[in-house]
């Protein structure tokens, strides 16, 4: 059996088999479809609000991406600041983790009230969900270089930022791609939350519409649209951070990591 | 100026007051144009600081290093510190470039003579690997590659072989005065095994234990090459004796008084 096939095929039948006794529980217990869906409702619901359902998800799409390029960038600009400044690091840390603690719906519904029902408070929710783990995994590998690298290079007479760009760097990239999954994996939650308090498109919007009709199986069809959205969106910063690091892979391979 | 390193007296010492730490004790070090130059001493006695000092990365308290008559030594020495330090993001070839790059070449021209030491190190092929890719003898070849094409003839290995199986060690030894009769290396290099200084070098240092002073110089007057069998002829017993005397003066003497010398 090749390789592939041996990681693919076990998740794979684990999911149809958990498919597979959804909708023989609903047939067995004879179950109201309009409360319960069976899959193959919830299947059909997506596939005849397909139009519906793409036209919403370009919109959360959108937010997300914008909310992850900006997140990212302030999380990695933070991340070396934090890194590099000890007065800036004690003086704000504290407060970035503080600022964690804050329910993140609360302050969505702020910013709806600034900003309105644009795409600005969307994107800002997921900013602040995505920013904070890529800030502390680049401060973990900003940290995580052997010195005795540091002063290889600088007996070569290499500046200190010949040796951030060719050694920092190159350390830390792993930790902020181990951040920027975590992030990825999240902005589809601060895409909903963002939209749930006030919008006029997007899957989350669409959910709402739909709960409030009780249309039980075109909300699950919408879930399932969420997380295929969210799935993609972490499979694609793994594929960038593959093409990215690719010798970490490699170096992980031989180990037998992975 | 004929001595390429020449270390004047140096002390070092770590902390202030109570907590002060003296490393080194008015060490004087020499090493001449294509000399093979080696520091014999225990472990922790400070050798790996005298190392730190002559390659710039640190200042004595007392004394001055100078390299080529100049006490701005960054950048001018070949290091290998223990581990080899390959950067696992570069291939090996941008590895072995990348002293050089650092100091201005541009980057084909450095590739180019990556590619040409990796040729004469037995390495030609592997140059497009990663380090996680290849075997623990290749990295430290790998390692000591790069330390020729940063060093400008003159290099300071540290226990380049110390993690190394003893036969393995042996075939480096050989394949590195090889390597070094070929070019027009300065090699300073430490080791606490007694017979690996003999058969290396042109001279050997032997240290203290901390804080490290020279207790002994040995001017190495055997022929070269110097064949692995070398270790069993009278010539080198002597020295050894010698070493071995100094190194642990506590110990018994077994040996004739008189091979000696007045230190």
């Amino acid at each position: 059996m090749p390789e592939w096939l041996k990681k693919t095929l076990p998740p794979l039948i684990f999911g149809l088999a958990l498919i597979l006794g959804w909708e023989l529980l609903t047939i067995i217990t004879d179950a109201d479809p309009r409360i319960y869906p069976a899959p193959s409702e919830v299947l059909s619901a997506l596939f005849s609000n397909l139009s519906e359902v793409f036209r919403n998800a370009k919109i959360t799409t959108l937010e997300m991406v914008l909310g992850f390029i900006f997140g990212a960038t302030i999380g990695i600009s933070l991340g070396i600041i934090l890194a590099y400044s000890r007065i800036f690091r004690s003086a704000v840390y504290p407060w970035l983790i503080v600022s964690q603690t804050i329910p993140i719906p609360a302050i969505a519904a702020v910013l709806v009230i600034w900003f309105g029902f644009s795409i600005v408070p969307k994107v800002l929710v997921v900013v602040m969900i995505a920013f904070f783990p890529i800030a502390v995994s680049t401060v973990d590998g900003l940290k995580a270089v052997d010195p005795e690298m540091v002063q290889l290079m600088r007996t070569f007479g290499a500046s200190k930022a010949r040796i951030f760009r060719e050694v920092r760097i190159p350390v830390a990239l792993p930790y902020i791609f181990t951040g920027a999954k975590v992030a990825a994996a999240f902005s589809v939650l601060g895409a909903v939350f963002g939209e749930w308090v006030g919008a006029k498109g997007g899957l989350g919007y669409l959910l709402l519409l739909k709960n409030r009709a009780v249309n039980t199986d075109e909300v699950f069809a919408i879930i399932l649209a969420l997380s295929i959205l969210g799935v993609g969106f972490f499979g694609l910063i793994v594929l960038i951070e593959r093409l990215t690091i690719p010798w970490y892979h490699k170096a992980r391979q031989l180990e037998g990591v992975q | 100026m004929e001595e390429r390193i020449s270390v004047n007296n140096v002390s070092k010492g770590f902390g202030e007051g109570e907590a002060r730490v003296d490393v080194l004790d008015g060490v004087d070090v020499r090493v001449g144009r294509h000399n093979f130059v080696s520091l014999l001493g225990p472990s922790g006695c400070g050798k790996s600081t005298l190392f730190n000092i002559i390659s710039g990365l640190m200042e004595p308290t007392e004394g001055e290093a100078l390299v080529d008559g100049s006490d701005d030594r960054l950048g001018t020495c070949g290091y290998m510190q223990q581990k080899d330090l390959l950067m696992p993001w570069k291939k090996i070839v941008d590895n072995v470039a990348l002293g050089l790059m650092v100091k201005g070449t541009p980057r084909s021209e450095a590739r180019r003579q990556a590619d040409d030491i990796l040729e004469r190190f037995g390495l030609g092929g592997f140059g497009h690997r990663y380090a996680s890719e290849i075997s623990g003898g290749m990295r430290q070849r790998a390692a000591l590659a790069r330390t020729f094409l940063a060093g400008d003839d003159v290099l300071l290995l540290d226990e380049p072989f110390g993690a190394l199986d003893s036969l393995t060690r042996l075939q480096m030894q050989s394949w590195l005065l090889d390597v070094w009769q070929e070019s027009a290396a300065s090699i300073l290099f430490i080791t606490h095994d007694v017979d690996e200084a003999i058969r290396l070098s042109d001279r050997v240092y032997v240290l203290s234990e901390r804080p490290a002073r020279v207790v002994l110089t040995l001017e190495i007057d055997l022929p070269r090459p110097r064949p692995y069998e070398m270790v069993m002829t009278r010539e080198f017993a002597e020295y050894k004796a010698q070493a071995i005397r100094y190194l642990h003066p506590d110990e018994p003497a077994l040996i004739d008084e008189e091979v000696i010398p007045d230190a």
